[in-house]
């Protein structure tokens, strides 16, 4: 049995520590059972949330046994899972009666792609533009990035579910969303094609459009590229991605690439969405060529 | 013919749901027909439907037949951009006289 401690912040930033516990660099599991101690942790983001969800689900396929203790200090981060369903998702029931939804996140959850579109078009679209005030046809940009991914993950992972977390911050006018599924990762799946590319080299490529691992098909290579100018390039946020050991930030009109210290077993990306920069959409119109 | 999209595929998502309103397209250009697409009640369309119901008629029609004889309407500003980047791009791919783009380049 091997005891991992989870301590202080968790995000994309920090997930290092711990999936260094937990996986192999070549991206194997490291014990056959893991207690998995929440004592220690002080403060968990969108992202931290949804590769911790990730992180179990991938164990959870595994022959692994995971237990999580250290919870029942009920600090601010554990109550901060609890109300947005984090235990209810991975013992069955909440951690305390009282815990409950908050006004600005949706529940963690995992999603099927069978259920994905209508996940987003009666679920996350909805809740968004009641929380700003504007229509759904407002959010296209970030509701086609998410069906982007969406496809992506079932054109290109092993697994067609993804865990996904939405939190609106209205302070800071910002929606930050973390997708993540767990297959084999972007990076190793575009090293199938070209075996030169290292890691964040892979996640680059994928990330341009035109490039595609399956080629010649249905599949034209055109969904990361998209979302990134939706996200990055029209309303001004930020698209992180990692995979197996790289990452990939899109900001400004930067991208920079990045090996990493630890192998996150399949593809995290964190979307930030500026709220104060979303174009109304206007009326209906007619295509011009 | 005016063809609404959401009276032929419960949701404009997937390239399946694309190609259904594709091989209708396909049938019209066919016969030398306009072809004329509704997007009545639908927000937005992700680049796999866009590349099923329209990319895909670029195997058998030029960029310039499918422009004179397509058109799309009741759309917004999302979709048409959508439409007309992927058909635009795979447009200038298949152009006989296209480079193959360099895989990466280490810097």
């Amino acid at each position: 049995m091997k005891r991992v401690s989870v301590r202080g912040t968790l995000s994309a930033a920090t997930m290092q520590n711990v999936l260094r516990e937990v996986t192999s660099p070549e991206g194997r599991p490291l014990a056959a059972v893991f207690e998995i101690d929440l004592s220690g942790l002080s403060f968990i983001d969108a992202g931290g949330i949804v590769i911790f969800t990730n992180l179990l689900e991938w164990l959870k396929r595994r022959p692994v046994r995971a237990q999580l203790v250290g919870y029942q200090g009920y600090g601010q981060a554990i109550r901060y899972l609890d109300d947005c369903g984090f235990f209810k998702h991975h013992l069955g029931h909440p951690l305390k009666e009282f815990a409950s939804l908050r006004e600005t996140t949706l529940p963690v959850t995992t999603v099927a792609h069978a259920q994905s579109h209508g996940w987003l078009e009666f679920t996350a679209m909805p809740w968004l533009a009641s929380k700003l005030q504007m229509s759904t046809a407002s959010l296209s940009d970030l509701s086609v990035s998410l069906k982007e991914l969406f496809n992506n993950i079932v054109d290109h992972s092993t697994e067609q579910i993804a865990c996904i977390h939405v939190q609106w911050h209205p302070k800071q006018n910002q929606i930050r969303v973390a997708v993540s599924d767990f297959g084999v990762g972007i990076a190793r799946e575009v090293q199938r094609l070209h075996p030169h590319l290292n890691d964040p080299e892979a996640i680059f490529w994928a990330s341009e459009e035109g490039f595609s691992t399956k080629p010649g098909g249905r599949n034209l290579g055109a969904g990361l590229a998209i979302l990134i100018d939706n996200v990055v390039e029209r309303n001004g946020g930020e698209v992180q991605i990692y995979a197996n050991r790289g990452s990939l930030l899109c900001k400004g009109g930067q991208r920079i690439t990045a090996e990493t210290r630890a192998f996150y077993p399949g593809t995290l990306v964190n979307i930030t969405l500026r709220t104060d920069t979303i174009e109304l959409v206007p009326e209906r119109e007619d295509l011009q060529w | 013919m005016v063809i609404v999209v959401r009276e032929h595929v419960p949701q404009c998502y997937t390239w399946e749901d694309g190609a259904v309103i594709g091989r209708i397209i396909h049938n019209l250009f066919s016969r030398g027909e306009q072809a004329t697409v509704s997007f009545r009640g639908v927000d937005n369309v992700p680049s796999s439907f866009v590349n099923g119901a329209f990319v895909t008629l670029l195997d058998d029609f030029d960029f310039e037949f499918i422009k004179r004889h397509l058109s799309v309407i009741e759309s917004n500003r999302s979709i048409n951009q959508m439409i007309r980047r992927r058909l635009q791009f795979e447009a200038e791919r298949r152009r006989p006289e296209a480079q193959p783009r360099p895989v990466f380049t280490r810097t």
